[in-house]
């Protein structure tokens, strides 16, 4: 396979597989307006100003072990009474890293416009949020809460009527 | 994460909460609650009278801040004085009403005038709340209506009142779907002509005649789901009328004779979905197993006694099989049994009443690739041996292990639900992406097998042990919790 090199926010050069790479509609239709078909050392890498070393290489393994998917189906009746989707397994374990670097990936796959991606990886954020309580989810993502306390009652009262658990 | 993502992405996230998460986010911090509470991420919303009450000041509110954006309401528990009015009056878009256990005097739906795009109306649980006015308001004031739900006839203020089954009629025939799932239904449609819109129906039916009338009017059906309470003697003689455009039916049967189901399952077109209630013999289920159609994906019978040491073989299952519920209590699988599920390879559930034996479990787990779903109801027969088998599975298997996702096991004998069997499930391979776990009978569990849980399946996201866990204490659950 014909392999193209990146030049990532943080100077590395990194050289990923142009098959895969094309699973980034940035990096398709990039590839596609330069001619781009094989790794020539002359050619100068593709700048890309937003992407760390670390996380494309990330994005680029998740695209090289989804890259036989079949399209998402189409709204299938037949899967009302299965379960909702989840992530596979092979994703949850794939994404289980600190949450720097979770975020570097998110924001990696959306600059790169790796659309399975960047579902997945907020899913396994939204997974981290799921069934916890204000306090908990504060902790885990190490927000500060700036309310002062008659605003922070205010909300709670105002949430009430979410609660369903 | 606060100031690495912008809300573009944060909000992103937010888009996969339910609503209960949502609210949980806007008390977090002032950017949190600036995001979660944009009104694109809530379009559906469900409140509940039972939980907060459902006064006007919330009413208004929620109509002030949501508006436009407003598109499903789902109310629970509405008494007579919630002021629903304050709500629907704000929320001009609203294409979808869903109301269950309302009150007898609440009338809610007399604020359907407000409604003009509603496009689906779904009604439960709520004794007399549709009326002769409400009918009316629904045909003249909701042009765009075209989903109606109805759970029974007591949702009805007078179903016997002749002007209420001709507007009912006049109104399904502007219908693109209507489910009257309640065993009387048909007296309801006994005015229905044709319904040439009506694409999706779900409908219960006495006998064959009224069956066979009701979809004589509904010509271009795509979806159909019915459900047979009585004896149905007459099927011998079905003249099913022609549709064309059937792409998925179900059929729902509350006897389990062969006899009188199988005209039924052989002449409906696009069975898809297939479900037994009541005591099925072991010779029925052979002959109704035989003739299933290739491209059933769900196959269930419920309450039943199916005797399956009485017979030396079984037919095969459809190679599409994607639900099997095999709920037949008091005998034991049999080879022959495992043998015809595990040559489903596309099964994703499997829920199996039949009391397990030890080489059942490796059996389907080394077999069913596909299979997320795993529930067992008679373990009392399953030994240690039958744990210990677990650990071994990937030299079993001739195929990839199943992703499982969810593992019930059910009325074990309390001496072989030890702390080692706990330990053996962890420790096997198809524990590693179990989202939810359910023991039953833990009495000899201890705080080891939290352990083993703990460290055996990393994306638990629910664990429910029943029975008397008397040996867990409080503490030590509350620890596993917070981890």
């Amino acid at each position: 396979m014909p392999g193209i090199k990146l030049l990532t926010v943080d100077n590395e050069i990194v050289e990923v597989d142009a098959d895969t790479a094309k699973q980034s509609l940035l990096l398709r239709s990039m590839l596609h307006d330069l001619g781009v078909t094989e790794i020539d050392d002359d050619e100068e890498a593709i700048s890309l100003p937003h992407v760390t070393a670390a996380a494309l290489r990330k994005a680029m393994a998740w695209c090289a072990h989804h890259k036989d998917d079949p399209p998402p189906p189409e709204d299938d009746e037949n899967a009302r009474d299965l379960q909702p989707q989840q992530l596979s397994s092979w994703d949850a374990e794939f994404l289980r890293m600190d949450q720097s670097a979770l975020f570097e990936l998110i924001q990696a796959a959306n600059y790169l416009d790796i659309r399975g991606l960047l579902d997945t990886a907020c899913k396994a954020v939204a997974d981290a949020i799921r069934g916890r309580s204000p306090e908990e989810i504060r902790k885990a993502f190490n927000i500060r809460c700036d309310f002062t306390p008659q605003e922070e009652e205010q909300v709670r009262r105002e949430t009430e009527w979410c609660e369903e658990k | 994460m606060e100031n690495i993502l912008p809300d573009e992405l944060l909000t992103q996230i937010l888009s996969e909460l339910d609503q209960t998460s949502l609210g949980r986010c806007a008390q977090l911090s002032r950017r949190w609650r600036r995001l979660a509470t944009q009104p694109r991420l809530w379009r559906k919303i469900r409140i509940d009278g039972y939980r907060c009450s459902l006064d006007a000041e919330l009413m208004a509110r929620l109509g002030d801040w949501l508006g436009d954006s407003l598109q499903e309401i789902s109310i629970k528990c509405l008494k007579s004085n919630d002021n629903l009015r304050e709500l629907l009056v704000r929320a001009e878009n609203l294409t979808s009403l869903s109301i269950h256990s309302a009150s007898e005097s609440c009338c809610a739906l007399r604020y359907l005038g407000l409604c003009r795009n509603l496009k689906e109306l779904r009604v439960s649980e709520s004794r007399k709340l549709v009326t002769e006015d409400s009918l009316n308001l629904l045909l003249y004031s909701c042009p765009e209506l075209s989903v109606l739900e109805i759970s029974s006839l007591d949702d009805f203020w007078d179903d016997t009142n002749p002007r209420v089954g001709r507007l009912f009629s006049t109104l399904v025939s502007h219908l693109t779907s209507l489910s009257v799932c309640f065993a009387d239904a048909t007296k309801l449609l006994r005015d229905l002509t044709k319904c040439p819109r009506l694409t999706s129906l779900n409908f219960a039916f006495p006998d064959i005649a009224s069956f066979v009338r009701i979809l004589r009017c509904t010509p271009n059906l795509a979806c159909l789901r019915a459900t047979g309470y009585n004896s149905l003697d007459d099927a011998a003689n079905l003249q099913l009328p022609a549709l064309p455009h059937l792409r998925r039916s179900d059929l729902i049967f509350h006897e389990a004779r062969a006899e009188t189901t199988m005209p039924l399952i052989q002449r409906v077109p696009a069975l898809k979905v297939l479900s037994f209630c009541g005591n099925m013999s072991v010779t029925d289920y052979q002959r109704i197993a035989q003739k299933l159609p290739a491209n059933l994906t769900h196959l269930v019978l419920f309450r039943s006694e199916t005797d399956w040491t009485q017979v030396d073989s079984l037919p095969p299952l459809p190679a599409s099989l994607r639900y099997l519920v095999l709920e037949t209590w008091g005998v034991d699988t049999t080879p022959q049994l495992i043998g015809a599920i595990t040559a489903c390879s596309a099964l994703e559930h499997v829920t199996l009443a039949s009391s397990a034996t030890d080489d059942l479990l490796p059996a389907l787990l080394s077999r069913l690739p596909r299979l997320r779903c795993l529930r067992l109801t008679d373990c009392r027969r399953l030994t240690s041996q039958a744990w210990a088998n677990l650990r071994h599975l990937q030299s079993l298997a001739a195929s990839p292990l199943p992703d499982l996702h969810e593992f019930r096991i059910e009325n074990c004998s309390e001496s072989s639900l030890t702390d080692e069997a706990v330990a053996d499930l962890c420790a096997s391979p198809v524990a590693r992406g179990l989202r939810r776990l359910q023991l039953h009978s833990c009495n000899q569990l201890t705080a080891a097998s939290l352990a083993s849980i703990a460290s055996g399946c990393p994306w638990l996201s629910e664990l429910k042990l029943l029975g008397s866990h008397r040996l867990i204490r409080q503490a030590d659950l509350q620890a596993f919790h917070s981890a």
